[in-house]
């Protein structure tokens, strides 16, 4: 029985955290038409971001956590205007480019904190007991900041202006453009959102997570099988698809001996028998060719 | 006039899509743009509303292919041909576009306010609003329905209630009759009798001659894209050169 919860838990923080990257991803994809593979090294970026300022800096976590996302944001808008706006419309370009600043984010990292394991002190100490299984008030908290954080995104998405104008881009971005929508600006602004999204996850899982340079390879695998699996272009179907991966991700590590070696390896190996039954993910979204 | 295009070409790659066109619209008046397929006719929409030369830039940035513009085309006596094409909607100019194009997994009403996109009252929305749906009722009863499950005829409506939700001086509309039944054709080319009257220019291409240059001031006839016939409505309804463009000379097959 506590084994179950375990499972829970850490099924659902993985799930979160892996839905907050896939969401995000698939609005840059969706919106910008970016295949963004330095996402998720925009969330170790905002990891290393706290480290620097709680550990050198004597910083409290939480404003160390409100800069992390909005150099996240920053970074992600200067990225896009100096790098991938002017290859925008070369898929493979954007491919090698994006790779190419995933690796300089990397070895800067490297550069600075060494390769070594480093870890952030928790926001909160302390857990409560549910069923005899102790629960971190840590864990707790990343969860409910990621539910908060993906609610507040669909409430912009569905009720502001500009979330109209970002799903009706997503949708067609040249009759957009014929309604008065900059499909350009929109594109930096889904950039700097999405990366700010990407810099939260890093920075509410960080407390939970070692740090280091490669920290954002297994998310970033995890993260396109999420985006293939739910469905390119589907949020929908990355949110399902994350938590998904999310628990199958915790049962195996907490199930199967050597589980945590395992556990992407089996995630990985669920992604490809569903894709082999439904190629199109599980909710995918038929795309329009553009001519 | 109001809308004049002078002397405009357009190429993509090597093919010449426009051939020197010099054409326009006045306050007030329906012409309507007729000729067969591959005429140029839609490519002239667009390049009016500046989505040629977006697509330009855009090439520019790709690999494949490239695009020439040339001319000049000025609106209420402004050149609006360098205008980017989010900025055309702002003058007054606005397409309804070929295959109606509505954002499918959208709402009917979520497409509506996205062709009300550059107005800022809230209280001119709702006007706008009560309006399109006033032209055509059914947009309101579907209005929470999602686009893509909408008939044919439906989201043509919705393709021009979108366009006149920016309230436009000029509505350009790409063969809003493609594809619907008699009936539908009717109703919609109604709407537009009524638009009219009101005083909205209108600008219509459609492959239908007959039906377009019926409810038209003047039109205009290309092929191959040239201009190879101007007059009013009734001079090219009753030309028999213009059944020729259409049919061809002497084969009857195409068009």
């Amino acid at each position: 029985m506590s084994m179950v919860l375990d499972i829970v838990v850490m099924g659902l923080i993985k799930g979160s955290i892996y839905a907050l990257l896939a969401i995000s991803f698939s609005l840059i994809f969706g919106v910008a038409r970016i295949v963004n593979i330095a996402h998720t090294a925009f969330y170790m970026v905002a990891a290393y971001c706290i480290y620097t300022a709680t550990h050198y800096l004597g910083w409290h976590p939480v404003p160390a956590m409100l800069i992390a996302i909005v150099i996240s944001i920053l970074l992600g808008m200067i990225t896009y205007k100096l790098v991938l706006n002017p290859i925008r419309e070369h898929e493979g370009a954007v491919l090698i480019a994006t790779m190419a600043i995933a690796m300089i984010f990397q070895e800067i990292m490297t550069l600075a904190f060494t390769g070594t394991y480093l870890s952030v002190p928790n926001l909160i100490d302390g857990f409560i007991e549910i069923l005899g299984v102790k629960v971190f008030n840590q864990q707790l908290l990343t969860l409910g900041s990621a539910v908060v954080v993906m609610v507040l995104l669909v409430l912009f998405l569905f009720k502001t202006k500009l979330g109209l104008a970002l799903r009706s881009t997503a949708q067609d971005r040249e009759v957009a453009n014929l309604m008065g929508i900059n499909e350009s600006k929109v594109a930096m602004i889904t950039m700097g959102i999405a990366i700010g999204l990407a810099g939260f996850a890093g920075a509410i899982v960080v407390p939970l997570e070692i740090l280091e340079p490669h920290m954002w390879t297994t998310p970033l695998v995890m993260m396109m099988a999420v985006v293939v699996l739910g469905g390119l272009g589907s949020l929908k179907g990355s949110f399902v698809a994350a938590y998904i991966m999310g628990f199958t991700e915790a049962s195996v590590v907490f199930l199967s001996p050597q589980g945590a070696f395992l556990k992407v390896s089996v995630a990985l190996l669920i992604m490809i028998i569903v894709l082999l039954i439904r190629p199109e993910g599980l909710f995918g979204v038929y795309f329009e060719e553009e001519r | 006039m109001l809308l004049e295009v002078s002397n405009v070409s357009v190429w993509y790659d090597k093919a010449m899509l426009i051939n020197n066109v010099s054409m326009g619209v006045d306050q007030g008046e329906l012409v309507s743009l007729v000729g067969p397929n591959g005429a140029g006719k839609s490519t002239l929409l667009r390049t009016i509303t500046g989505l040629v030369a977006w697509e330009k830039e855009l090439k520019k940035r790709s690999t494949h292919g490239e695009i020439k513009l040339e001319g000049q085309i000025t609106f209420d006596g402004e050149r609006i041909d360098k205008v980017p094409a989010h900025e055309i909607v702002r003058r007054g100019l606005i397409l309804a576009p070929e295959r109606r194009r509505p954002f499918k997994e959208m709402t009917v009403i979520d497409n509506l306010m996205v062709g009300a996109y550059l107005i800022r009252d809230k209280a001119n929305i709702e006007e706008n609003l009560e309006k399109v749906y006033q032209l055509f009722p059914v947009l309101k009863e579907r209005s929470h329905q999602v686009s893509g499950t909408l008939s044919g005829g439906e989201q043509q409506m919705l393709a021009v209630g979108r366009a006149l939700m920016s309230r436009p001086t000029v509505l350009l509309l790409d063969e809003p009759s493609l594809g619907l039944a008699p009936r539908v054709i009717a109703a919609i080319f109604g709407v537009l009798d009524e638009l009219r009257h009101e005083g909205l220019s209108i600008l219509l291409v459609e492959q239908d001659a007959a039906v377009a240059l019926r409810h038209a001031d003047r039109g205009y006839v290309m092929r191959t894209g040239r201009v190879v016939r101007a007059g009013t409505a009734g001079e090219l309804l009753a030309d028999d050169g213009v059944r020729e463009i259409y049919l061809g000379p002497r084969h009857g097959s195409e068009g």
